[in-house]
Parts: C-alpha cells; structure tokens; sequence
C-alpha cells in the first residue's frame, strides 16, 4: 500500500478546536510528562503513570496535527503565490544540462568554463533549491513513497551537477561533458508524481 | 573543446597514500592531545586543506576537487577512531585492569567499531542526505573549502571574513588559559541569569561559540526544535523542579549541577534514542526505497554510485566476528556471554550511530558519551558488576562506531555538494578505517607504559590527566555500584517516540539533544537560527545561499583550525 496517509485517522473530539490549541495542548501534555519523569527516582507509580499517560497524549495529540496537515494539505508552503510547478521543473534542468553540454562542446577549451558554471549556481538557485525547501510539502500532497521514489533520482541528476561544477573548476572538460550527459539523464528519469488515492479518507 | 585530457582524479592510489599519511598523523597526534586536553578534533577540515597542498602542486590534474575530497574522507576515517578510543580505553588503565587484558583485544574491539559503524551508515546516505536533506554544518563547510578554487570572489571574501572574525574571537575567548597572568579578553560564555535576577535554576546562558551560532545558521528553520528543547528543558522544567521543592540541599551552581546531570541529562539521553526509533519507524518507507535503490546498485555517468549490498552485510558480519573475539579471547567471557555480547552491543551500537548520524547532521553536535554509557550500562546489566574489561570493550566499539558514522556520513555530505561518488569514498573507507583503532589504542599503550616503571603515563596528576577516560572511570564505578537512572531512560524512551509524531522532522532527536546538552550551547546554536530566519525574510532565499552559507562555513572553519593552533600551542608549552 503506497499510501501511508492512511495510517492516520484523527481524534474526532479535537476535530471543532483549530490548530493552535492543539498544538498548545500537545506542548502543555509534552512539558508536563517530562515535568513528572524529572523526580528523583521517578519510580513511583504515582510518577510514573501520569508521566507514561501525558507521554501518550503527547503522541496522540502529534498524530492528531500529523492528520491535520496532511488532510490539509501542503501548507503554506504550496499556496498559488508561492507555487512551483515541481512536476515541470525535472525536465526543465535535463533540458538545461542538454544545452550546457551542447555549448560546452561547440565553445573552444575553457572559453565557456564560467558561463557554464554560472548557470549551474543558478540552476542551483533557482530550481533545484526551491524544490529541495518544498520537502515536507511534497511528502504531505503525494506520500513517502512518491517522494523518495522521485528525490532519489533528483538528487543524482543534483550530485551530477556538482560534479560537473567540480570538473569545470578543474579544467577537465571531457568529465564536465560527461557528468551533464548524466545529470539530463538523471533528471528524465525522475518519475512523475501522483497524487495518492483519496477515497478512503 | 579540443584538448587532450587525462582521466578525471578522484579515487587514486596517490589519494590513499595521502590520506593514510594525514589521517595516521592525526590520529596519532589527537589521541595524545585527547590525553592531554580533554577533548579531540575532526580531522576533514585539515584532510582537505593537507590535500590540496599534498597534491595540487604536482600538476597534471593531481589535487583535482573530487581527488581531495577522496584524501579528507580517507584521512578522517583513519582519524576518526582517536576521539572513541581515547574516551574509553584509558578507563581500563586508570582503573587498574593494565594487566588484565590483550591490548590486541582493545585493537580488535575497535576495528569492530569502525567496520560496523560503516556497514549500518553506508545504506543510509540515501536517507540522511537525499531524503532528509540534513544539513552537516561541518561537512558543509570543509565542501566550501574543496570549492574555493572555483567560488567567484565574493564569496571566497565572505568565507575568508568568516574564519578570520571566528580565529580572532576564538583566540580572544581562549585567550586568558593559554598562559598564566593573561587577561580576560572574552568569557567563554554569558551568563544573563543574574542580571535577569534569575535563579541557578533558570539557565539564561550563551556560549560565546562563533561556530555553535554559525551551526544555527546553516539550520535555519530546521534546527528550532532544538533551541526550543532548551527552553522547555531549563525555562519550564528546571525551575518547576525547583518550586516543587525536588531540588532542595542543592544550592548555587550545585543546583544546576544536580538539575543537569540528575534530571535533565538522564531523560534526555532517553529522549534521544525513543526519537530516534520513532524516526526510523516513521520513515520506514523512504529507508525502504532507499535501500531498493541499493539493490538495483545505481549507476550514473560509467560507475557504481553506492555500496553493493554484500559489501554491507560482508562488513556487519565481521565486526560482529570481531566484537566476539575481543570478549571471548580477549576478556575471557565464556562463548554464550561472548555471543551475547556481540550481538547486543552489536545491535546498541547501530542504533547508537544513527542517532549520532542524526543529531551530528541537524546541530554538528554529537552526543556520544551518553550512547557509551547505555553500552557499559547494557553490559554490566548482562555480564555483572565484575566484568568491567568487555564493558569497556564494548563501549569503545561503540563510540568509535557511532563517531565513524557520524564522520562518515558528514564526508558523504560533503562528497555530495561537490558531486563524488559515494561508493568510491566508501571503498575509501573501508580500506583505511581499520588502521586507525591500532595507531589509537597503540598510542596509548605507548603512552601508559611511557611512565615510571612502564606504566602510569597518564592519568590525574601527571602532564597527561586524560580527564575524558577519568570521568568514564567515575561513571562506570557509579553502574557497578548500581548508581543507574533505568526510570529516566524508560520514561524518556516513551517520550522520545511520542514527541517524535509531531509533524516536524527530527523533533525527538533534537528535544533530547537539547536536554542532553547544557543550556549554554543549544541556546546559542538558538540564535543563529533566529539570524538564518530574519535574513531569509528581510533578504530572500538567495541571499542565504549566495552570502550566509559562505560566512558561516568560515566561521566554523576559523573556529576548528584555530582550536587545533592552539591545542599545539598548549601541547608545546606543556611538553
């Protein structure tokens, strides 16, 4: 089962309080499960059940926001202001690298080393950073799974292009030639987000 | 593009042959200053400056980036077992058990640590670093160092600004031990309690660390969880124990004391490893593709990119191996208490790397004394209060293990933001990183036998105290007695695996963390983060990465190169 949102089901007794209180809540049980488990010994049985209980009213109360957030989606991080089309943006660096590779090659030796580099700090900058901040975002709209199938293959077309930055810097054009080939590469292969099956819910 | 080119360096016969000169130099001169001092380096930061001057005048494409990073990595892992060994070992000899066991066996429990703290973390990169994106503040800046070469000149002032301001305050705030009669210039921290008329029991205190505020920089949001862990540890819960009258007969700084080393230390340690259970449950998914990536041994641009999974389970079997010999032979444990030691500290011992994998990689600071002492706690709970020498033993596996890991996956770090392969600078490790625990714990032998009728070379009251093996003495004479807080550590574990299900990443890690660690520390790192946050409002995203990322790094640098001049400096004088 891809969908790990469904191990999630909510307090419906919490559900008419916002957010806040309940993580206020979930900090008050917190501090005072902590509080009762700093006596010394806290072996008690009048210490430690009201810490143990606390202590899972802490966890109740997570899971509780956890649900919260990813029925709600991703936050503010996704709102339209700030939208990143994530899906696009793979095939837009792998077309990049392509273009890189191609005016590396036709340029003379060393003649296009830092407009290469360059436009990989922008590349950097502009894409690849934007996405790597929308993590938790991009977990809570398509799952663990999805995620880490697709930052998988992101983060090598990523390291590639380190790579070629590297070899750049070093004078060593053939390898920065070879490590954008296998960025654009890495980049194609990122497989598509999907959106994971709602109706249970 | 027409000219002829050698192949790109990166892992060379001549990267090995450096790195093992470096790391065994350093290893070898770290455990003596650990001795001495109290406290060992990282050896990255030197592997990759030494690295370029070893190589990058020979030409020809020697000392390429990817080159260096191969010796720091190989240099730091050979380093690496120096900060285990040097906290663990020494104990047996103040405690008087010189005679009683094989140094060989010291060696081999060691050895065990290192090659199984790199099969657990090896398959881990993919999490830690791609999926979970932790951030290394370390392995960031010894990357900013490899990258100098290349960086525009902005951002090579910004970083050479950074570790000229930190060398200069560190030599300020140190500057008072370095020689009798010198002046105060710097505190080594502030405390704003008294003037906030705040009791001992309310910690309002900022180290005056420039590499600790800069840690908090390169966290940004992420690493508030932890500055909120100080709060609640010592704003909320420690002036509670005091008005609920638990702290009474203590007064003054031995009521912080007794606060810290009591309560809050106890249950963070329990906090720590409950979060960090939590956080592989949790997250098992992505450790399960990450390991599915393994199987199918991803390759890119013509070579392997990760470890193959036989390399993994080949090394985890023979650290195991290892670890039973050093108790069967080395410390006469039958063969069911040998295996059983093996096996438990084994498994204490992956755990205890993850999490100090995890706390290096969210704040640069490793928790490590208190994964020990669950070690020589689990041990003498299994084996008894008589056998100290296996307890020993496997409490150097284990630091010597969790500090590999740590390093280990700072390097990998590293190796990623200037685009290694990760499965050449594991092959780099595995090759050297045995050789470190023998330059180690053969350094102390050499030392111990160094003194007067050949033995008590270091210890209390010679120029050598080893106050880091003398507190584990204390500690471990305080288990054997029964002086053991099994309440805080359960009900800590509840609470770390609870708190761990808020939705924020790392929660339980970083809230134990903060209650492991003095006030002091985690409420400076607090304030970097406050910094990292206000700058990114005010100036952008860009900004951050372009001009806050190079500073930082230098003041982390300046901070680490400056504190290796002046231990020398300290180790001269004493000599």
């Amino acid at each position: 089962m891809n969908d790990d949102r469904d191990l999630f089901t909510g307090i419906p007794f919490l559900k008419p309080l916002p957010d806040l209180p309940v993580f206020l809540l979930c900090l008050t049980s917190l501090a005072g499960a902590a509080f009762f488990a700093m006596q010394v010994p806290a072996t008690e049985p009048a210490v430690v059940l009201p810490s143990a209980a606390l202590a899972i009213a802490t966890g109740l109360l997570g899971l509780e926001l956890r649900f919260r957030k990813r029925a709600g989606g991703p936050g503010k991080e996704g709102t339209p202001e700030e939208t990143l089309d994530i899906h696009s943006v793979p095939a837009h660096i792998s077309e990049t690298c392509l273009a890189l590779v191609e005016r590396l090659e036709e340029a003379e030796e060393g003649e296009a080393r830092e407009e290469i580099k360059k436009a990989l700090d922008e590349i950097q900058i502009g894409a690849l950073d934007p996405v790597i901040e929308r993590r938790a975002a991009i977990i809570h709209q398509f799952g663990m799974v999805a995620f880490a199938r697709f930052m998988s293959a992101f983060s090598r077309g990523e390291r590639l292009l380190h790579r070629a930055w590297s070899a750049l810097t070093d004078g060593h054009e053939p390898e920065a030639s070879r490590s954008l080939r296998a960025a654009a590469a890495a980049f194609a292969e990122v497989p598509p987000l999907h959106e994971p099956n709602r109706q249970r819910g | 593009m027409n000219g002829e080119h050698p192949p790109y360096r990166e892992f060379t016969a001549a990267s090995l042959l450096v790195s093992l000169v470096i790391g065994v130099a350093m290893c070898a001169a770290f455990t003596y200053s650990g001795l001495m001092l109290g406290f060992t380096l990282a050896g990255s930061t030197i592997g990759a400056i030494l690295g370029f001057a070893f190589l990058r005048p020979f030409g020809r494409g020697r000392g390429s980036i990817l080159e260096v990073n191969q010796v720091q990595t190989g240099a730091s892992a050979v380093n690496v077992a120096s900060a285990g060994a040097v906290f663990t070992i020494p104990a047996l000899f103040l405690m008087g058990y010189a005679g009683e066991f094989s140094i060989l066996a010291a060696v081999l429990a060691a050895t065990s640590g290192t090659l199984l703290g790199l099969a657990v973390i090896s398959p881990l990169r993919k999490q830690m670093i791609e999926m979970e994106r932790l951030r290394f503040p370390s392995g960031l800046a010894v990357a900013s160092i490899l990258k100098t070469p290349g960086e525009s000149l902005d951002k090579a002032l910004l970083l050479g600004a950074g570790l000229l301001i930190s060398a200069v305050f560190k030599i300020c705030v140190d500057w008072h031990g370095l020689a009798e009669g010198n002046a105060v210039l710097l505190p080594e921290r502030i405390d704003l309690g008294p003037l906030l008329g705040l009791g001992p029991y309310t910690s309002v205190v900022f180290s005056l660390s420039l590499m600790n505020v800069a840690a908090g920089m390169l966290a940004g949001r992420g690493g508030l969880p932890f500055a909120f862990g100080a709060v609640l540890a010592w704003w909320i819960l420690a002036p509670g124990a005091h008005f609920a009258g638990w702290t009474a007969g203590h007064e003054g700084a031995a009521e912080t004391r007794f606060l810290y080393s009591e309560m809050l230390r106890p249950l963070g340690i329990g906090v720590l490893v409950g979060g960090a259970l939590m956080g592989v449950l949790l997250t098992w998914p992505a450790i399960k593709a990450a390991f599915d990536s393994l199987k199918r041994a991803g390759v890119s641009g013509g070579g392997r990119d990760e470890a193959p999974a036989s390399f993994i389970v080949t090394g985890a079997f023979l650290s195991l191996a290892l670890l039973f010999l050093a108790g069967w032979l080395g410390a006469d444990l039958p063969l069911g208490p040998a295996l059983l030691t093996a096996v438990v500290g084994g498994l204490w011992l992956a755990l205890a790397g993850i999490i100090v994998a995890q706390a290096t990689g969210m704040t640069d600071i490793s928790p490590i004394s208190g994964m020990a002492l669950i070690a020589c706690t689990l041990m003498l709970l299994i084996l008894g209060d008589e056998a100290v020498v296996p307890t020993i033993f496997i409490g150097a596996a284990v630091c010597v293990g969790a500090s590999q890991c740590a390093d280990m996956m700072q390097d990998l770090k590293t190796g990623h933001l200037v685009g290694a392969r990760p499965w050449k600078q594991q092959l780099t490790q595995l090759l050297l990183t045995w050789i470190g625990p023998a330059v180690a714990v053969g350094t102390i032998y050499i030392l111990w036998t160094a003194g007067e009728g050949g033995r008590g070379g270091f210890g209390p009251g010679t120029k050598l105290p080893a106050p880091q093996a003398d507190a584990l003495k204390a500690v471990v004479e305080g288990l054997v007695k029964g002086d053991v807080p099994w309440d805080k550590y359960a009900l800590g574990t509840l609470l770390g695996g609870m708190v761990s299900l808020l939705p924020f990443a790392g929660i339980g890690v970083l809230v134990g963390l903060a209650m492991y660690l003095p006030a002091e520390i985690t409420l400076s790192y607090g304030i970097g983060c406050l910094i990292s946050i206000a700058l990114g409002r005010i100036r952008g995203r860009a900004f951050l990465a372009r001009r806050l990322v190079p500073f930082a790094a230098g003041l982390i640098l300046g901070e680490a190169l400056t504190a290796l001049t002046l231990s020398l400096y300290q180790i001269a004088g004493r000599g």
